[in-house]
């Protein structure tokens, strides 16, 4: 028997992700694999797995019992609690499911950020710094070279530089 | 096993990739090692639907909760700020967000001008050759003419786009009169020498498979290795190893097998990070340097300076699609750089403005989103989902006493070396800048039409900008390495990575250490290296 076939599972995944409206409760998703599979890359949540065999936990239909007990579980086992949070959350928002949902009334499109990538809205050209064209406003070092520069910066704030420019500047 | 070279590099990071490329490239016999291994970006889990919560272990930026092989242990339950770092073929930037800022001039000058920290033996006007020749070579979107900061050349492509987020923080900052600009990142907007332009996908801290986002193993690397580098991965250095005069000879390591071999060098360059390199120098202790390697000034290890980051999230009623445009920047103010004394603090920060994470991580409440479990998680989650952007105020670090990186061995890697401890606290100096730097901050969200706005003073997993553990400096009393990078006490040895910083600056160090880096190896070449 694994743990995740025992209570304890159903009743921490609908404490934790209840459901609401079209978001559907974490226990109805058959999230028992993806949760063992996640759980086998990190020994701490294995053993917050096991840990969960050794709870009672109220089943979900008692939810005002289900939060106080899952609450008293994050108070005294924050450990524990946490990885299970992590746990529920990495299978839940890796569902197929959720993710149409949330495509649907989030609009990010429900699959891996690669390789599609995601198009950034655009509006016409961005907007420039008010300050754009200004003199300039670094703070001098001190130095020969910072006043030279900013001189000839405030003489042409738009002036495209070349490397050889840049590199005749005086150093220290 | 005994192999030798000209000059051995340890680190093949964003530091170890320049200084390698640039020797290699001018005639040195080069062996670059690093105790990891090359990561494919075209097997980056961002194509998987698992990805967030690959995220949170076998890509952790932490290497204590990732603990691969190749990481060693940095005990960091002393330390609010918990590390960030990755150990293979390019480093800590196969898990960055490549935001690409520079030091101003000032930040060299801190002891001179505002009477705090340390002055530089260089300056800004030294770096800034190699500032562009490094943006050359990893490719840099951004906009030039920024009047924030001196003149740069054209970058390589347009900045990335503000998005909807961006575009309302862009106007509030207009109507607030605050300067902001374009952030200048090492990701493309358009294709450019064999790489493709960022298509939006979001996590570039996962790798990137389009090869937009540069990190040392798609930019340098490539070069390097053509221009002869020798790269060994796998190689765990132990210590630097060092003759009866006191020169560096070369250095010790453990293969994948736990092998011990010797890699002898007339030149070692350290480019292990602002942890790794401080471990390994005090690792190095001998009878001759009883305190650890380069260390008679006592500075090894000491003057850990992070940035301080406060998150400042906020919620816009509309949908600003943050999950669109590459997560960690789009633009930044330097409104509050420079020292006002009226403020109350020493030196500034910058806020810059990141979009937001995904399903997973922001129904875990990442950012400060506060999104509760139980009956209101999911009208919580629709509310924040898509509706988020954060700004991070990002302070400047000054050197304190209380903060220093040191050897315990209470832990080790699997080759029995001693973990490094990460020994930090925030100083009263950048307390006092994250108060000032939250306010604004929040006004600015609020100014940019956010109905909610969420405060995170400390953004406890933002331990990735190590600096100061081997400073630079005139003085060999108060620094490890001089102007050229090389250890006072030690004439053959060089540190490139962070440690080398004298000063935190309030933006992103990786361009100035990678320009520090080729700098490095340009001083090498000049002065003949062994010295």
């Amino acid at each position: 028997m694994t743990p995740l076939s025992e209570p304890g599972l159903e009743s921490i995944l609908a404490g934790l992700l209840p459901g609401d409206g079209t978001w559907p409760n974490a226990a109805d998703l058959d999230l028992a694999e993806e949760i063992i599979m996640l759980a086998q890359r990190v020994p701490e949540q294995q053993a917050a797995l096991s840990r969960l065999r050794d709870l009672t936990l109220p089943p979900r239909s008692d939810t005002s019992g289900l939060q106080q007990a899952l609450e008293q579980l994050e108070a005294a086992e924050p450990a524990t609690f946490g990885a299970l949070l992590v746990l529920a959350y990495g299978a839940y928002y890796a569902h197929p499911h959720v993710l149409a949902l949330i495509e649907e009334r989030c609009g990010y499109a429900a699959r891996p950020p690669m390789p599609l990538g995601h198009s950034i809205q655009l509006d016409g050209p961005d907007p420039l710094p008010a300050t754009a064209g200004g003199p300039p406003t670094w703070r001098s070092d001190g130095t020969l070279a910072a006043e030279q520069v900013r001189s000839m910066q405030a003489a042409d704030p738009d002036r495209v530089w070349t490397d050889e420019e840049i590199r005749s500047w005086p150093t220290s | 096993m005994t192999s030798s070279a000209s000059v051995l590099v340890i680190g093949a990071g964003a530091t170890g990739a320049a200084v390698s490329w640039r020797l290699a490239s001018s005639g040195m016999t080069v062996t670059c090692l690093d105790r990891g291994h090359w990561q494919p970006q075209i097997s980056s889990p961002v194509t998987d639907r698992h990805w967030e919560s690959t995220r949170l272990r076998e890509r952790s930026p932490n290497p204590n909760v990732r603990q691969l092989p190749e990481d060693y242990p940095i005990l960091d339950d002393t330390s609010p700020i918990k590390p960030a770092v990755f150990n293979g073929v390019g480093g800590s930037t196969v898990l960055w967000s490549a935001h690409a800022p520079r030091f101003r001039p000032s930040d060299f000058r801190v002891r001179t001008l505002d009477g705090v920290g340390a002055d530089w033996p260089i300056s800004y006007w030294d770096l800034a050759p190699y500032y562009e020749l490094n943006d050359h070579v990893v490719g840099v979107s951004g906009r030039h003419g920024d009047p924030g900061n001196p003149p740069r050349t054209p970058r390589t492509t347009p900045p990335v786009a503000l998005g909807p987020a961006g575009r309302h923080v862009a106007g509030a900052l207009n109507r607030l009169g605050w300067h902001w600009w374009p952030t200048d990142g090492q990701i493309l907007t358009e294709d450019w020498n064999g790489r493709r332009a960022c298509n939006g996908c979001g996590p570039c801290e996962m790798g990137c498979t389009r090869n937009a986002r540069a990190s040392a193993d798609n930019t340098y690397w490539p070069l390097a290795l053509a221009a002869g580098a020798r790269l060994v991965t796998g190689a765990a250095v132990s210590r630097i190893l060092t003759d009866a005069k006191g020169r560096a000879t070369g250095a010790e390591w453990f293969d994948v097998a736990g092998r011990l071999n010797r890699t002898t060098a007339d030149v070692v360059v350290l480019a292990a990070n602002g942890i790794g390199t401080p471990r390994i120098l005090l690792n190095s202790a001998t009878n001759q340097f009883p305190e650890g390697l380069a260390n008679t000034s006592g500075q090894v290890g000491r003057n850990l300076m992070l940035h301080p980051i406060a998150g400042v999230s906020g919620i816009w009623n509309e949908r600003v699609s943050g999950w669109s445009g590459n997560d960690g920047f789009c633009l930044l103010t330097q409104q509050f750089y420079e020292t006002d004394v009226s403020r109350g603090f020493a030196r500034g920060y910058e806020i810059q403005l990141t979009r937001s994470q995904g399903p997973l991580l922001t129904a875990l409440g990442g950012f400060g989103l506060d999104v509760p479990w139980g009956r209101n998680h999911h009208a919580r989650f629709e509310r924040v989902f898509g509706h988020a952007a954060t700004a991070a105020v990002t302070c400047e670090d000054l050197p304190d006493d209380r903060n220093f990186i040191s050897l315990d061995a209470s832990a080790s890697d699997r080759f029995g070396v001693p973990a490094a401890r990460m020994n930090y606290q925030v100083e009263e100096n950048a307390e006092r800048m994250l108060d000032h730097g939250i306010a604004n901050a929040r006004t600015l969200m609020l100014e940019a039409g956010a109905s909610e706005v969420l405060v995170t003073r400390i953004l406890p997993g933002a331990g990735f900008h190590l600096m100061g553990t081997a400073r630079m400096g005139s003085d060999p009393e108060s620094s490890v390495i001089d102007s050229d990078g090389r250890a006072h006490d030690v004439p053959n040895l060089f540190i490139v990575d962070g440690s080398a910083f004298a000063s935190a600056a309030a933006v992103n160090p990786t361009p100035t250490m990678q320009a520090i880096a080729l700098r490095t190896a340009d001083r090498i070449l000049a002065i003949g290296g062994a010295g």
